[in-house]
C-alpha cells in the first residue's frame, strides 16, 4: 500500500499524479497517519510506501516510518530526493526505512529541471542518491518517462548503476492529477515499444532489477519472447496491481486504488481500511478481469497484464475499459 | 512429472512477483512439493490442491501473502 503523507512538495511538475504543492489544509494528522498505518500493518499488508507530495517535508516522517516498523510493516519511501541530508538519511535507518525510490526524470540536469521546474533539482537529487548509497540505505531510481526524456533512459540507467541503485522503476506518463488533459506528454506506441525492448534486454544482461509502472504491456512482451526459465530467474513481474495488491491513502484520508486510478473509495476518517479493501464494490469490480471491456475482457493475457486501468479510466471514465495505448493486434491477443 | 497448465501459469506469475533473491530457491522448493504431493495421490499431474499446499509450506512467510494473492488471480482457491 502506499500512503501520500503530505501533498506539500518543493518541486512544479506539469504531471504530478497528486497536484502536489500547497499542503492540504485537511492533511491527517500525526495521530491519524499513525493510525492509518496501524490499520494498514492489521489488514497484512507487508510494506507501506511512504510518499506525497514530498514526504521528507513533513515533520513526523521519522517518526511514522518508525512507527511503521513497530507495528510489522515494512516502510519504504518515495521521494524527489532533494531533502535527503545524510543527517535525514542516518534518523530514517535509524528509525527502521528499507528502501527510497528516488524521482529522476533525466540523465542530465537540464532535463529533468525543466520537468521538474527547479533550477538545481537534479544536482539536489543526486546529491540524496550519494547520500543514501554512502550510508547503506537501499535505493532505486524511478525515471517517468515522456515525450521529451524518452531517449534518456538509457543514460539514466547508466546513472543509477553508477550511483548504486539496487533497481531502476520506470512510470510510463499517465495524464493525471495535475497532468489530467496534458497529453502532450504522452509517449506514443513506438516509443512504448521501444522503451520495453530496451528493458528486455538489459534485465536479461541481469544487474540491476527493472519494474515498469502502467505500462503492463511490458509483462506480456516478456511473456512472449523471453524463455521460461530467465523469466523465472530473473524477470519481474509488471501488471496493473490497482485494487488487487495495492492501494493508495491520500494525505487528506481518502482512499484510491492507485495513485493514477483515482476513484474515491473512501476515507479512513470515515471507513475503516479494513472494511474498505474487502468490503469495496469499486474493488470488487477492478479484481474480476471477467469484468474487462473491449480487446482487454478477450485477450488471453487479461490476468497477467489486465491493461493499465488507469488510463482505460482518465480516457473513458470507465476503468473497466480497454486499455486504450494497447498496441497488440487481434492474432496476438486471442492466440492459443 | 506433468502440470496442469494453469496452474503452471500461476506459480510462474506467483513466484515473479517475488524478490530474485528468493525466488530460485522458493520455486524449486515449491516444486519439488508440489510434485510429490501429486504423487502421494498416485497422479503425474501437478493440480491446484497440490501447489496450495506446498505454497503453504515453502514460500517464505515474507512473501506468503502476496504469493497467494497472485494465486488467488488465477483462480486457484485457498483456504
Amino acid at each position: 500500500m502506499s500512503f501520500g503523507i503530505t501533498r506539500e512538495c518543493d518541486l512544479e511538475c506539469p504531471h504530478c499524479y497528486s497536484d502536489s504543492g500547497e499542503r492540504d489544509a485537511d492533511e491527517l494528522s500525526t495521530e491519524e497517519a499513525r493510525q492509518v498505518i496501524t490499520e494498514v500493518a492489521d489488514l497484512g499488508a507487508k510494506i507501506i510506501i511512504l510518499d506525497g507530495g514530498e514526504p521528507t517535508l513533513r515533520d513526523d516522517l521519522v517518526d511514522l516510518v518508525a512507527h511503521a516498523n513497530d507495528v510489522g510493516v515494512k516502510p519504504v519511501m518515495g521521494s524527489n530526493g532533494m531533502s535527503l541530508s545524510e543527517e535525514l538519511v542516518s534518523r530514517l535507518i535509524s528509525a527502521g526505512c528499507r528502501g527510497i525510490a528516488i524521482s529522476l526524470d533525466g540523465a542530465d540536469s537540464r532535463t529533468h529541471d525543466a520537468f521538474r521546474g527547479l533550477e538545481g533539482a537534479w544536482e539536489r537529487t543526486i546529491q540524496g542518491a550519494k547520500n543514501c548509497a554512502k550510508l547503506g540505505m537501499p535505493f532505486q531510481i524511478a525515471p517517468l518517462m515522456y515525450r521529451d526524456n524518452w531517449t534518456q533512459l538509457e543514460g539514466i540507467v547508466k546513472k543509477a548503476k553508477n550511483l548504486g541503485a539496487n533497481a531502476v522503476e520506470v512510470f510510463d506518463y499517465v495524464p493525471a492529477g495535475r497532468g489530467r488533459g496534458r497529453n502532450e506528454y504522452e509517449l506514443g506506441t513506438d516509443q512504448r515499444k521501444t522503451i520495453i525492448d530496451q528493458i528486455i534486454r538489459w534485465q536479461s544482461e541481469g544487474d540491476v532489477t527493472y519494474r515498469v509502472i502502467a505500462l503492463p504491456q511490458y509483462w506480456v512482451q516478456v511473456e512472449r519472447e523471453v524463455p521460461e526459465d530467465e523469466v523465472l530467474e530473473k524477470f519481474t513481474r509488471s501488471c496493473c496491481a490497482a485494487g488487487i495488491r495495492y492501494i493508495t491513502i491520500l494525505p487528506n484520508g481518502d482512499v484510491i486504488p492507485c495513485m493514477v486510478l483515482q476513484v474515491k473509495l473512501g476515507n479512513v476518517r470515515e471507513d475503516s481500511l479494513k472494511d474498505i479493501w474487502y468490503d469495496s464494490p469499486v474493488l470488487e469490480t477492478l479484481r474480476n478481469r471477467d469484468l474487462l471491456k473491449g480487446r482487454c475482457g478477450r485477450c488471453k493475457y487479461r490476468i497477467p497484464c489486465a491493461g493499465a486501468r488507469c488510463k482505460a479510466y482518465e480516457s473513458t471514465g470507465d476503468m473497466m475499459a480497454e486499455d486504450p495505448t494497447c498496441w497488440f493486434s487481434e492474432d496476438v491477443i486471442s492466440e492459443d | 512429472m506433468e502440470w496442469d497448465e494453469r496452474v503452471w501459469t500461476a506459480l510462474k506469475y506467483a513466484v515473479t512477483g517475488m524478490p530474485v533473491f528468493v525466488r530460485k530457491r522458493a520455486l524449486r522448493k515449491i516444486v519439488e512439493a508440489s510434485e510429490e504431493n501429486a504423487r502421494m495421490r498416485s497422479s503425474n499431474i501437478v493440480r491446484a490442491p497440490d501447489l496450495v499446499e506446498a505454497a503453504k509450506e515453502e514460500v517464505p512467510r515474507s512473501v506468503q501473502g502476496a504469493c497467494f494473492s497472485a494465486l488467488r488471480e488465477y483462480g486457484i482457491q485457498i483456504e
